[in-house]
């Protein structure tokens, strides 16, 4: 389980992954490995693949090599849904440049193992939860330095509202830190290497 | 802790994180007391410097006395060589450098975070210099440079380190230098003379 689990950034809600692959066997095996975590949906192509993702979707798990529609071209037009999702590619072969202007967020190289999968959506987790914490936190931070920089200093101290802001900042700092420590325990740099 | 011409806020003896506002020419005196607080005893420096850190590591040691182990990140775009040893002359535990591309804040963050650690169970207190925000602010937007520093200020807090940051306030404006500030615990401000 990730290391994040049971720490306040962890979500508790159950997210979804969707699982691409047109070989039968290897779309199930990916589903029951997942299964006991996530809530798992399949698709055999491309095209069945947009028409099951919605916003409960947390992580696409894409075969980069279907008939119809490939791992790429899915990839982009996922991204131009603008759907908040990670995308973890699983090839058979070693990526080539084409890859650079693909825009997703991790690669698997097949075969890939129950674990290495299970590792892999906790990994996308982690980051797509510190994302969406991230952005309140550096939303927070600006409204307060706009604050501090337009208004008097002794009247934002007498602020209700002020004060609020400033809990906000706090307490979404001491998450992320519990995140960013989780995370170098691990090895020193890992928070560095998946949160920038 | 108090220095002459700047403006304290927070409280700086308690501080693990600190912002240094000041121009390049104005924030060498601030940067050497901040790096001499251990005192008499060697503390051990991690430097994210411009420059050469060999003549920033004379500087250094011959500003503050001894140094336990230092370790410079020295960000340059050049593939010039920085030597991975030096200063043996130095009174200087060891001193190592690596060069890191100033628009490689992953590279920048694991090479500190690798050293804090390292340095962690030590009995010297590791203090940081990072010189400075204003150039990595050249190659990164504010908001990826917050994030930056988020981490990074985390790793110093969690290894009881002290770090201070240099920024130059005549350089980027009030909200940049206020939204970064929300992430230390105090800053320093130099004043004009």
């Amino acid at each position: 389980m990730s290391d994040w689990a049971g720490s306040s950034i962890a979500g508790n809600e159950r997210r979804t992954v969707l699982v691409v692959d047109d070989d039968r066997e290897v779309r199930e095996f990916y589903g029951d490995a997942l299964a006991e975590r996530y809530a798992v949906r399949l698709a055999a192509d491309g095209a069945e693949a947009l028409d099951r993702l919605d916003e409960s979707v947390g992580v696409v798990l894409l075969d980069r090599r279907m008939p119809g529609p490939g791992g790429y071209d899915v990839v982009a037009a996922i991204r131009d849904r603008d759907v908040d999702v990670c995308v973890v590619l699983v090839t058979a072969v070693p990526v080539d440049l084409d890859v650079v202007d693909v825009e997703c967020d991790d690669y698997l190289t097949k075969p890939v193992s129950a674990e290495t999968l299970r590792d892999a959506v906790d990994r996308m987790l982690d980051r797509s939860r510190y994302d969406e914490r991230f952005r309140e936190y550096f939303a927070v931070a600006s409204k307060k330095a706009t604050l501090e920089t337009t208004r008097d200093t002794a009247a934002l101290g007498e602020d209700d509202r002020y004060a609020r802001l400033e809990r906000r900042f706090r307490e979404l700092g001491e998450q992320l830190d519990e995140a960013v420590h989780a995370l170098e325990r691990r090895r020193p740099g890992t928070a560095f290497r998946e949160l920038l | 802790m108090s220095f002459e011409n700047a403006a304290v806020r927070g409280d700086l003896d308690a501080a693990s994180n600190v912002l240094v506002l000041a121009d390049a020419f104005d924030s060498g005196a601030v940067c050497e007391d901040l790096l001499a607080e251990g005192g008499s005893d060697r503390v051990n420096v991690l430097a994210v410097v411009t420059r050469d850190p060999d003549r920033h590591a004379r500087n250094l040691v011959e500003r503050t006395g001894p140094v336990g182990n230092l370790h410079y990140v020295v960000l340059t775009e050049l593939q010039q060589s920085v030597p991975e040893t030096f200063g043996e002359d130095l009174d200087v535990s060891r001193a190592t450098a690596a060069a890191v591309d100033p628009r490689d804040l992953t590279g920048i963050g694991i090479e500190a975070s690798k050293r804090l650690a390292e340095w962690a169970p030590l009995d010297a207190r590791t203090v940081v210099c990072f010189d400075s925000l204003t150039t990595l602010l050249q190659y990164v937007d504010v908001k990826t440079l917050f994030r930056f520093l988020n981490l990074l200020t985390q790793r110093v807090r969690s290894v009881d380190a002290r770090a201070h940051y240099h920024l130059d306030p005549d350089v980027h404006d009030g909200r940049t230098v206020s939204t970064l500030s929300q992430l230390v615990d105090a800053v320093v401000e130099i004043q004009d003379a």
